[in-house]
């Protein structure tokens, strides 16, 4: 129960900082490169959650 | 078009046919008991995972093809959606919730098993084309990696023979993965759905500095000048609000007045949750279309000769390997529980045909359809064209529950009467199809246009049809 509310806060957390580094990156705050690789972590944690919870 | 978590089973029950599903789903011949019941949130999760898929990624870019104005986009697709809600609402519905019955089980009650077998085979056809569509989206993210040319805008054949291979090859992938793991896959599905709508809204972000818009003032002035700015490709019809408004309401006509989701919405508590459909028409259909229509009109300010839809270099483009994963998933996705059902679907012609087999000669038309790109380029007449042809059996459905017995008709006709074809319903889908057609050929009425007369034609063919062959049978 402890764990899978850990993983869903981390997931939604991972999908807000998508948006976040998103509009950064529409503003020029963060580069091109910086933005993919961002978008990327965070889809891989995204994934993560999933396959963790299964295992669980 | 895939489930939450808790409607896998009703996901599962959408493909049902009378007699082959009783193995893998529940209450394929019977009602629904009100204690199966699921619910609102449920529905509202489901509508929101269906509908933001990989046809997205196909449907906004060809809206800025075929050149419609930005005004006529953002408040027509509000007109259409709400349409397409309150047709789900208060046509589909309570339909469903009256008796809770598979639209498969209620046409056979209606029209007779047989009807049921040749509807279940053209459903099976056709989704092997919505398939066909996704296969090559997924397989455009494939050819990416390879920087692989895309097709042409115009073209009707394949080009590239190492193209021809990528689609086969996704299209083998994904029809063995319908075979073996639809249960894996509808899980992936679900839990991928919250990621594919926030990936959606951030690839529409991401394309805003590349179409210099930095406020909200810019960004309208942009949509009228840069990305919907009214002027359509050569070959494509030009797009006006009724277009964008019949289009969006009618996009998912098989599923509201064609009654498909009346195997869904057995599982409703109550009529409201018709308005479940919000989820998907307003984030699907709305925010990713636009969503994708801006990163079309990226690659467009890029190159303005590069006009081919192809969302695989267009998100790697924009989003990098995330955007690669986004077109993958979203098609794969997508593909997945569409070539399952068009299995089952075939399966409903004989029962003794290996379900098997069938789903991976379903996936094997769904990829050799793949390969033609005009499959990819003509996505808007395509889908369409799928809920017209399917539509007239949802009016038929609507006319026999509510105006049968104001005629003084019987409903069910063909149960109480133990017929396994009956005419009326099936000659009403006939000339249905046969008048529009007509409409089309000699009156120009444009394929978009077309679910809306038809559907009134459909139940004014089979009421008149049923007055005279029940009185017919009643002479007897």
């Amino acid at each position: 129960m402890k764990l899978s509310w850990i993983l869903n806060t981390v997931g939604f957390l991972a999908l807000v900082l998508i948006l976040i580094v998103s509009v950064l990156h529409a503003a020029g705050v963060v580069s091109f490169e910086y933005y993919t690789t961002m978008l990327l972590i965070c889809t891989i944690i995204w994934f993560s959650r999933t396959l963790i919870s299964r295992l669980e | 078009m895939v489930g939450c978590p808790q409607l896998i089973g009703l996901s599962k029950a959408m493909e049902t046919n009378t007699n082959v599903t009783q193995k893998i789903s529940e209450y394929e011949r019977e009602p629904v008991p009100e204690t199966k019941t699921k619910n609102a949130k449920s529905f509202w999760g489901l509508f929101c995972s269906e509908h933001v898929a990989g046809t997205e990624l196909l449907i906004g870019p060809l809206f800025v093809i075929h050149g419609v104005a930005a005004f006529d986009l953002l408040i027509g697709l509000v007109i259409g959606n709400v349409l397409a809600v309150l047709s789900w609402r208060y046509l589909t519905v309570p339909i469903a919730v009256k008796y809770r019955l598979t639209l498969y089980m209620q046409l056979e009650k209606i029209a007779g098993r047989n009807l049921v077998i040749i509807y279940n085979l053209t459903n099976g056809l056709l989704w092997c084309f919505i398939a066909g569509a996704m296969v090559s989206v997924s397989a455009s993210a494939v050819s990416a990696l390879f920087y692989i040319t895309p097709p042409d805008l115009n073209a009707v054949l394949p080009d590239n023979i190492w193209m021809v291979f990528i689609v086969l090859a996704v299209g083998g992938v994904i029809s063995i993965i319908a075979v073996r793991g639809y249960n894996t896959i509808s899980k992936f599905a679900n839990n991928a759905a919250p990621w594919m709508v926030v990936m959606f809204i951030a690839m529409g972000i991401s394309t805003l500095p590349h179409l210099n818009i930095h406020s909200l003032s810019d960004f309208w002035e942009k949509a009228e000048t840069v990305i919907w700015n009214g002027h359509n490709q050569a070959g494509f019809v030009k797009f006006t609000i009724w277009h964008v408004i019949f289009f969006s309401w009618f996009g998912n006509m098989a599923w509201h007045i064609g009654m498909g989701d009346l195997t869904i919405f057995r599982y409703a508590k109550k009529s409201n949750y018709g308005f479940a459909p919000i989820s998907g028409m307003f984030l699907g259909h709305y925010v990713a279309w636009l969503c994708a229509g801006m990163l079309y009109a990226v690659q467009l300010q890029a190159n303005p000769t590069n006009t081919t839809v192809s969302p695989g270099p267009m998100a790697l483009s924009a989003m990098g390997i995330s955007g690669i994963l986004l077109v993958l998933i979203s098609g794969w996705t997508t593909a997945n529980p569409i070539i399952y059902r068009a299995g089952l679907a075939f399966q409903g012609i004989n029962s003794n045909w290996p379900r098997t087999r069938l789903t991976l000669f379903a996936g094997g038309i769904a990829s050799v359809i793949g390969i033609f790109p005009a499959l990819s380029m003509k996505f808007l007449s395509v889908s369409a064209l799928y809920g017209l042809l399917l539509m007239p059996i949802g009016s038929v459905i609507f006319a026999d529950h509510y105006l049968m017995k104001r005629l003084g008709l019987e409903s069910f006709y063909a149960e109480k009467n133990n017929i396994k074809f009956y005419l009326p319903p099936a000659l009403a889908w006939i000339l249905t199809l046969g008048i529009c057609l007509w409409m089309n050929l000699y009156y120009d009425v444009q394929i978009f246009f077309l679910g809306l007369p038809g559907w009134f034609i459909a139940a004014t063919i089979y009421l008149t049809l049923s007055i005279y062959f029940q009185r017919k049978f009643k002479k007897r």
